[in-house]
């Protein structure tokens, strides 16, 4: 009966054509699509009304109903309640209310006066919400709604969104429920790991460090070929457990959503210095490439990026043998409010990946992938949790190998921007102080590791490119190889095997190799000690702890000298107290040039046999002093002191073990080697009072006098035991700088 | 169906058996999760294959099982979530069966995947009543006992379901209940 399109004879009604009909019929029309009528006289009384409305309104009732004052309007606005004020908003949305009659209208007003009638006609529904919101309870039912009204059907929805967000609140109880359960699980698996961890490493350790005292001993043989393979399995064993632990506890890290600032210059310097050390000792070089200088901070998971990179460049080392390894970082796309996209490479010269073998590269336990690699084992979990944390940072991995040349790894990562108020993540190592003050080949040969790795790490801080042997024998092979590949010599004296005298003397017989420097690195800087060096054919002695300005007065007549370094260098001012308190100095020895030597002409106290009994040993000497830490946290970084010191504290209940069983058993050659390595141990990590007594312990049993007993042990037991509370004091203390 | 059956059947059990019983059930249902979302559709064995288990892991008949749904659907789920719905739908359950497929209808319009059954109500003399049941889907003619059973105690009327007579249809399920009511 409605609609748009204009009859013969139509009465207008905003915009609606209504075709002239009997008014009763249109009353009936209307009742028809709304239950909410009502004629409204031009007085604005209410004189007809559908029979819902005629119930809550009673026309001949009490008396006669102004629609519009009856019912109180929230819509439309403004809106005075008259007939005027109402006419004005034809077309408009009434919603009307009264609080005496729990009841409520919608509708709109529609003006028929070219019917000839005067007043106003409203055309409705119950207003729904109102009532259920206002009223205890709704007496309406679904034939009070005109099919086309879609209250009923939002009553139906507002039901099941109710439902719906009950239903998301108890799944989001379980979410978190389950995130406790999954933390509690994880955290209890920490503690099982760090506690396999404690209890495998330990016995571990003991059977590597007794397979290397074996080693002290002359094996011969299948002996020989028994105890080698023991320790190589044993060292494998330890890398898997270490490395398998590691990884566990690791993949904890891809669920946390842990979200760090950082600097890529850091993060990248850090990678580099965690990995220096193992290619310190491989003769590998290992260097920075690609872009320098990110001006941004980022913010993103910064455990995950530090672990991808760290498992490239120790692959990187690990599969090796010579070359250089770099890792870098340039800039490829960037989207100025929101971050950079980051490729990060990491490149070797080693062996290289066969095309077929590049494909199963990131699987799980993928091992020997090529003839080159496939004696060196691993756990083959390093690139499949390389993969995994790459995904997780949201990028991906590429790699590009040619055997026999090397491999690149490329990881392309976007990196968001941190907010400026961001504070930056500290590096988890002090990145120490980089001299490159010399330049040129430096051979290391000590048969202790932890002396190489220390050592070599001071050495490489001064620029040069350091080359390991660790032993007199190797140090020998390595420069008849090439001996222009050597532009100085630093060894240990006293090592098992061929001596570091013994072993001087070889080197200057191979053609080519007469005037390559030697310093001889030992513990007693004494005179008979610089007597053997001058016959050996060595240009001088190092004593050690191996520092710095020894170092740098070594070197300057014998290698290239980037000298823009001040000669007094950052550490002069601790190396000057040391010696004025120790009264010693280095000055040179004889015409061979810079000889280094901390001995006085006179011999000092401390390197004076001493008759084990004394009773002022070690009473006038502190239990700890914190210099050299502070040093070697300088010149080292305390990640890679950590792992000297933890190589330090496993190897010396060993050693000591050793020590007291040879006291017992008068063994004088093994008290004076453990004593010796337990004496320069203690003193290289400020353990002063207990080194003090080692040393005294070596020089009684050298002396050839009386041994010492072991009545004395509990007093240097009670020192190393101070000592080393201490030391661990002090490396927590570095940690938190 | 919709969600809110499967959540339905879930608490059904629960309440009655706890939920020792129901994560049996779900076992043996083979449904690998029970987040149901009320609105959310889900696939119709989803439901077969739960009320099966019910069945099996109560060792009733599926027919009993469904039976006991449907009261329970009408007595807790509709009760407890849609309860101005239902007031609106009838105050006694003769108007209440005349206005379904009209409540239908409106449930048609926001739940688009929405698949309502169609009851035909005939009022015949001396209180008896016959209800025509069509559906798209098969085998919910129990379901729809339990509905009658459980609107008739909501609506406090007593109600004797003489016969259940199945129809011929070409698709889905046609089921003819004579019921006398009190």
């Amino acid at each position: 009966m409605l609609g748009k399109k204009r009859s013969s004879k139509c009465v207008w009604v905003r915009g609606w054509f209504f075709p002239v009909i009997k008014l009763d019929q249109f009353w009936d029309e209307l009742q028809g699509l709304f239950t909410v009528v009502g004629q409204i006289d031009s007085e604005g009384v209410l004189v007809r009304a559908s029979p819902l409305l005629a119930e809550k309104c009673p026309i001949d009732g009490a008396g006669p109903i102004k629609f519009f004052e009856h019912f109180k309007f929230k819509r439309p606005t403004p809106f005075d309640g008259s007939l005027v004020s109402a006419r004005g908003a034809i077309g408009e949305l009434f919603l009307g209310f009264s609080e005496d009659l729990g009841f409520a209208i919608r509708g709109q007003v529609m003006d028929y006066t070219e019917m000839g009638l005067d007043g106003l006609c409203f055309v409705g529904v119950p207003w729904l919400w109102w009532i259920e919101g206002n009223t205890a309870s709704s007496t309406l039912t679904m034939s009070d709604f005109p099919v086309h009204d879609v209250q009923m059907d939002q009553l139906f929805f507002m039901s099941t969104q109710q439902s719906m967000v009950e239903d998301l609140q108890a799944l989001n109880v379980q979410l978190k429920s389950a995130k406790q359960d999954v933390e509690r699980a994880n955290d209890a698996r920490q503690k099982y790991f760090h506690h396999v961890s404690h209890e495998m490493r330990t016995p571990l350790n003991g059977v590597i460090s007794a397979l290397s005292l074996m080693s002290d001993f002359k094996l011969e043989g299948k002996l020989l070929e028994y105890s080698e393979l023991a320790s190589k399995s044993a060292d494998r064993l330890l890398e898997v457990v270490n490395f398998t632990l590691e990884t566990a506890s690791l993949e904890s890290h891809v669920s946390q959503a842990e979200s760090s600032t950082f600097r890529l210059d850091d993060l990248i310097d850090e990678c580099l210095m965690l990995a220096r050390p193992r290619a310190l000792e491989k003769g590998l070089e290992l260097g920075r490439s690609g872009e320098r200088g990110f001006m941004k901070n980022y913010r993103g998971r910064l455990k995950l990026l530090r672990q991808v990179l760290g498992n490239l460049l120790s692959n990187a080392v690990k599969f090796s043998h010579s070359g250089a390894i770099t890792l870098g970082a340039s800039m490829l796309d960037s989207n100025d409010s929101q971050g950079d996209m980051i490729e990060f490479f990491v490149s070797d010269q080693g062996p290289g990946i066969p095309a077929d073998a590049i494909e199963k590269l990131f699987e799980p336990f993928a091992t020997g992938l090529s003839a080159a690699t496939e004696h060196m084992q691993g756990t083959g979990l390093g690139l499949s949790i390389v993969e995994r944390f790459v995904e997780a940072l949201g990028g991906e991995v590429i790699v590009e190998s040619s055997v026999g040349e090397g491999t690149i790894f490329c990881l392309k990562i976007p990196l968001s921007f941190a907010p400026k108020d961001a504070v930056l993540e500290s590096t988890r190592v002090a990145i120490p102080q980089q001299i490159d003050e010399f330049s040129g080949a430096v051979l290391l040969v000590d048969d202790n590791q932890f002396k190489r790795q220390l050592n070599g790490k001071v050495l490489e801080s001064m620029g040069c490119n350091v080359a390991i042997a660790d032993s007199g024998e190797k140090a020998v092979a390595l420069i008849e190889s090439n001996p222009k590949a050597v532009d100085l010599v630093i060894m240990t004296v006293e090592m098992s095997g061929l001596s570091g005298f013994d072993a001087a003397q070889r080197i200057l017989d191979i053609p080519g190799a007469e005037n390559i420097p030697m310093f001889g690195l030992t513990a007693h800087c004494g005179s008979s000690e610089r007597l053997k060096a001058e016959h050996a054919g060595m240009t001088g002695v190092l004593g050690e702890p191996l520092l710095v300005d020894d170092l740098r007065n070594a070197f300057l007549p014998h290698l290239p000298s980037n000298s823009t370094v001040s000669e007094t260098g950052p550490t002069q001012h601790l190396v000057d107290k040391r010696r004025a308190d120790a009264g010693t100095g280095s000055e040179p020895l004889s015409n061979h040039g810079a000889m280094v030597d901390r001995e006085d002409p006179n011999m000092s106290e401390n390197d004076k046999p001493l008759a084990f009994g004394d009773d002022n040993m070690a009473q006038d000497v502190v239990a700890f002093d914190r210099e050299p830490i502070d040093r070697l946290v300088r010149e080292v970084g305390i990640v890679v002191l950590d792992t000297l010191v933890d190589k330090f504290l496993g190897e010396s209940t060993d050693r000591w073990e050793s020590l007291r069983k040879a006291m017992a058993d008068e063994e004088k050659n093994i008290i004076i080697r453990e004593a010796h390595t337990l004496g320069s141990a203690c003193l290289t990590f400020g353990l002063a009072a207990a080194g003090g007594s080692f040393r005294k312990v070596e020089a009684s049993a050298l002396a050839g006098g009386v041994l010492p007993v072991a009545d004395q042990l509990p007093a240097i037991s009670e020192q190393l035991g101070l000592g080393i509370r201490e030391l661990k004091h002090l490396l927590s203390e570095q940690r938190l700088k | 169906m919709y969600g809110v059956i499967n959540k339905s059947l879930r608490d059904m059990v629960v309440e009655q058996f706890g939920d020792g019983k129901w994560q049996e059930v779900l076992l043996r249902s083979g449904v690998p999760d029970d987040s149901f979302l009320a609105m959310q559709s889900y696939d119709d064995d989803i439901t077969y294959s739960l009320a099966q288990a019910c069945a099996d892991e109560m060792d009733i008949d599926l027919s009993d099982a469904l039976r006991a749904f449907g009261v329970h659907w009408v007595e807790n789920t509709v009760a407890r979530q849609y309860e101005s719905l239902l007031q609106a739908a009838g105050s006694d359950m003769l108007s209440f069966l005349r206005n379904l497929n009209n409540l239908h209808d409106r449930i048609s319009s926001t739940f688009l995947n929405y698949r309502p059954p169609n009851f035909r109500v005939h009022e015949g003399n001396e209180n008896n009543v016959e209800i025509l049941y069509l559906s798209e889907r098969i085998g919910l003619t129990p379901f729809v006992e339990g509905l009658l059973q459980g609107l008739a105690q909501r609506f406090n009327q007593s109600m004797e379901i003489l016969e259940i007579e199945p129809q011929a249809v070409n698709a889905g399920e046609k089921t003819l209940f004579k019921v006398r009511m009190g």
